[in-house]
């Protein structure tokens, strides 16, 4: 059994950052991550990231205040506010950290961090590098996470935690690299494991973000958040979801239907191209399936060509690569083909601003935590934030209970037990081998579900045959069969098991969705088009049940706004 | 082999400054050697005249210099050369490595019967 | 329904030593378009599901994917076959790098090199309440090698690095000069122990097979010419940059 008093998983930007902040205070702290930390899907994000820094000519009097109201409006007041508040506060100091650790901004004239305009934000507040804020953010702390000498496990896979007599003690994996299941030890762990837009077919995510972290503290009893609300990122490529970032729309792109028109202006007059990302998604499937989609067909175009080569070079290089490598064509040229994809989980493990969640000893942050900050609805350049914010907490937070611990007993019969039982599920699955169900027919089916019953625009009836379907897969999986058991490297496994999890993510959006009777935020439904503040401001919480998720309510806190209609 | 990498070496800047020096030196060097010896009449080759001429301090640095810069350019040069193919480190690590990787298509070579390249 | 047929170069650590390398054929079916990564799965998803390789972004960004195929070093996710030329596609690991299993490269040394350059940025005077000034013109001298996504093809491919296994490679000096060149860093010559050696920068004979195998078109060898000359001058000449 590896031992380390702090165990954070997953390696993308609040799982380093965590990592950080309990190295700092003095705490032995290993990452374990199923890729080299610098392959996270942290990297992905693109456009920015918010803070009320002011270095933007029109943006002289934003304050943390103003960033916090665009907050709660975006997230159709569904957010709690204390935790928007606390998040907004510290963003500013977080990013004059992050720059002063070296993450490569770009600048304005001045020499201070440039500011761009993005969705649903009242003042260009969102800092960038280029569009690839992401990926030079997350290049930045996994430098400081090598500078401070927090110990990683690269390349393990992280099956299922360890509890013992209710405390969180640690967790097993599986070592991809020399093959087997160890078991870590832990007075605490972090789970910063990501989002689950791999239960979508349609989705911007990494392969990885399968939400399969979420999955593990939900079968350890811990309620996951408001899974219902899953981001539809307007504009990923035709072909392949690849996410074309907010950023390209910051700079002034357009969106036009087979018209040619702007259609935004229908929707949001004033806020146009840069409405929230839930009204933009909308507008762009109403243009769809009222036929105006480009040749009739299912997508609408992103347009860049006004802007010109020299500035789509200069902002927009990374966009361009990716039009160009993976639809073909270039964007000075010709117009992007777009169409709303999954992108992004609002909801994840419940936790309050620290972390904490109701299981002693197991905190999350990040994307797979919902604390919630982004209620039904994030704003762009929220998510790379939120990462920082509450990963630094989370980090503080654990560290700070691991050092209050006043003994420290040894778990050693509950890991063994714990690694007993992985190794009990993989022999069943492997049981199934010759006769059991296709894994991947199963993985298959339920993303094809996923994205044409719980997509953009949501009804009771195909919400409900959408439901029994997955009700359907979660027995099948239960039978799936795994034919490659040991070895190194071995997908077969680790994609199989993480579909367990991924199936009872899945369900626990669908029963939230369809439990929902309102319209809110990304949470659309045709039948119920109006958001009801009466009935439903507040969370949703899934409970894990063998036979399929228990569902309870939450309140909401409120306090600084109150609750208006949302119209940009 | 972590250890090895994460140690600290010192020393090379000269040795790569000179090479660089030695060269220019000898870009300009012999060509002015060529020229002079070639495009000008320097009377018959005898002793006497090329005695008198190496007293001259101009033919004696450039012959010097030129004959200091060739040393050092080809040494290090043939130096650097056997570094390239491995001689820094333990001969029969090295020899595979060195004779492997111009017989072998690139892929081939990797992984050897140990596991590594 | 188009086909592609696939050569997958394979290695099972635990078979017997063999002679000569195993290459399996498969033939995956597609609609309209096919990525090398894409092919990958599908082979391990109904064809053999013992094939490893690596995977994440899917989208060029994270480096994980990066092999050999058709003789070029490339990112699987980013080769879409219809651009390939030829009757199979011949797919196969990074060469002259250890494996794991399969297309899986043993990126240790990689990653233990990048670990030596001290690959952070160095501050000694007093941090500042807001950011860091930094002119655009700055700020673009770090545009290049920003961009790294740490896949391992400059590595790979590197000459110097096949005959010299702890020469650091091209990725971790371009690393070193992301940081050198950075007019934040104030490392001074703190960081320059860990590559002004004939195992740093002095064993890079530009050779240029790191800029041709780059998927992100960067350039480190002009990076690890520019940290030779930065060397001299901070050595000889006292400049702090």
């Amino acid at each position: 059994m590896i031992y380390h008093e702090l165990i954070v998983v997953g390696g993308g930007l609040a799982g380093l950052r965590a990592a950080v902040e309990a190295k700092k205070a003095g705490v032995d702290v290993a990452i374990i991550s199923q890729v080299w930390p610098g392959r996270s899907h942290s990297g992905a994000a693109q456009g920015g990231v918010n803070a009320a820094l002011a270095n933007h000519p029109e943006s002289a009097d934003d304050t943390w205040e103003k960033h916090a109201f665009d907050t709660v409006k975006g997230s159709d007041y569904l957010a709690d506010q204390d935790a928007v508040a606390q998040m907004t506060k510290d963003a500013i100091p977080i990013i004059y950290e992050m720059e002063h650790w070296g993450c490569p901004f770009s600048r304005f004239e001045d020499g201070r961090i440039a500011q761009r305009p993005f969705g649903g934000a009242g003042y260009p507040r969102t800092c960038y590098g280029a569009d690839k804020t992401g990926h030079y953010m997350l290049h930045t702390m996994v430098e400081k996470a090598y500078e401070a000498g927090v110990a990683m496990y690269v390349e393990w896979f992280v099956g299922r935690l360890i509890v013992d007599e209710g405390v969180c003690r640690g967790v097993v994996a599986y070592d991809m690299i020399s093959g087997g299941w160890t078991a870590f030890g832990a007075e605490a762990v972090i789970m910063a494991t990501g989002g689950a837009g791999r239960t979508y077919g349609n989705s911007t995510n990494a392969i990885i973000s399968t939400g399969f972290g979420m999955a593990m503290a939900y079968h350890t009893g811990v309620p996951l958040k408001d899974l219902e609300f899953v981001q539809f990122h307007p504009t990923g490529l035709l072909t392949t979801n690849i996410l074309m970032t907010e950023g390209a729309r910051g700079e002034g792109g357009y969106l036009l239907n087979d018209l040619g028109e702007r259609f935004m202006e229908r929707y949001a007059p004033k806020a146009m191209e840069l409405a929230p990302r839930d009204i933009t998604s909308r507008s762009i499937q109403t243009e769809i399936t009222e036929g105006r989609g480009i040749g009739g067909k299912g997508y609408v175009h992103l347009d860049l060509r006004h802007l010109g080569a020299q500035k789509i070079q200069e902002k927009l290089p990374g966009i361009r690569d990716l039009a160009i490598h993976f639809e073909g064509v270039d964007p000075i040229e010709e117009p992007i083909p777009i169409v709303p994809s999954q992108h992004y989980s609002m909801g994840g493990i419940d936790t309050d601003m620290d972390g904490a969640t109701v299981l002693p000893g197991f905190f999350a942050a990040g994307e797979c935590a919902c604390v919630s900050v982004h209620g039904a609805n994030r704003l762009g350049g929220n998510s790379l934030l939120e990462t920082v914010v509450f990963g630094r907490r989370a980090g503080a937070a654990a560290a700070a209970y691991v050092k209050a611990l006043e003994e420290k007993f040894d778990s050693s019969t509950a890991a063994r037990r714990a690694i007993a039982e992985v190794e009990e599920r993989i022999d069943r699955l492997a049981d199934n081998a010759v006769d059991g169900e296709d894994p991947y027919a199963i993985r298959l089916e339920m993303t094809t579900t996923m994205k044409e019953h719980f997509g953009v625009f949501r009804d009771a009836a195909t919400m409900r045959v959408g439901l029994d379907t997955m009700y359907e897969l979660k027995e099948r999986v239960a039978r799936a069969g795994l034919r490659c058991t040991v070895g190194v490297f071995n997908l077969d496994m680790i994609r199989t098991v993480e579909l367990e999890g991924m199936i009872d993510v899945a369900l626990g959006i669908a029963a939230g969705a369809l439990n929902r009777t309102e319209s809110r935020g990304s949470h659309s439904r045709t039948d119920h088009p109006d958001r009801d503040d009466t009935n439903w401001l507040k969370h949703t919480l899934a409970f894990y049940q063998p036979e399929g998720p228990r569902l309870e309510m939450k309140p909401v806190a409120l306090g600084m706004f109150e609750p208006q209609e949302r119209t940009y | 082999m972590r250890q090895e990498l994460i140690q600290e070496h010192q020393g090379g800047m000269w040795l790569w400054l000179l090479q660089r020096v030695t060269a220019v030196v000898l870009v300009v060097g012999l060509a002015v050697h060529l020229i002079v010896l070639h495009a000008f009449n320097l009377g018959e080759l005898t002793f006497d005249n090329v005695a008198a001429r190496v007293a001259s301090w101009f033919f004696a640095a450039v012959d010097l210099s030129l004959l200091g810069a060739g040393l050092f350019h080809a040494l290090n040069g043939t130096r650097m050369v056997l570094l390239d193919y491995g001689f820094s480190g333990e001969v029969a690590r090295c020899w595979g490595r060195s004779s492997g990787w111009w017989v072998w298509r690139p892929s081939d070579t990797a992984p050897g019967p140990s596991g590594r390249g | 329904m188009p086909e592609a047929r696939f050569r997958v170069k394979r290695y099972d650590p635990e078979a017997p030593v063999m002679i000569g390398a195993r290459y399996d054929e498969f033939t995956v079916p597609y609609e309209s378009s096919l990525t090398v990564l894409e092919g990958l799965f599908y082979i391990q998803e109904h064809l053999d599901g013992s094939l490893a390789f690596r995977y994440c972004c899917r989208a060029a960004v994270c480096g994980s994917c990066a092999m050999y195929i058709n003789g070029t070093y490339r990112l699987a996710c980013q080769t879409n076959v219809r651009h390939l030329h030829g009757d199979a596609i011949t797919v196969e690991p990074m060469p002259h790098i250890p494996l794991v299993k399969d297309l899986v490269s043993d990126m240790t040394d990689f990653f233990a090199k990048y670990e030596a350059i001290k690959p952070y940025l160095m501050r000694n005077s007093k941090t500042p309440d807001a950011e860091i000034p930094q002119s655009e013109a700055d700020r673009k001298k770090l545009d290049m090698p920003i961009d790294c996504i740490m896949c391992g093809c400059c590595y790979s491919s590197c000459p110097s690095v096949w005959g010299e296994g702890s020469y650091l490679g091209p990725a971790a000096l371009l690393k070193a000069y992301r940081f050198e060149v950075d007019s934040r860093d104030e490392a001074g010559k703190t960081r320059l122990p860990s590559f002004d050696n004939e195992r740093g920068i002095y064993r890079c004979h530009t050779i240029t097979n790191c800029v041709e195998a780059c998927p992100k078109e960067l350039n480190p060898t002009e990076a690890i010419q520019w940290l030779k000359g930065a060397t001299v001058r901070r050595r000889l000449l006292g400049r702090a940059k």
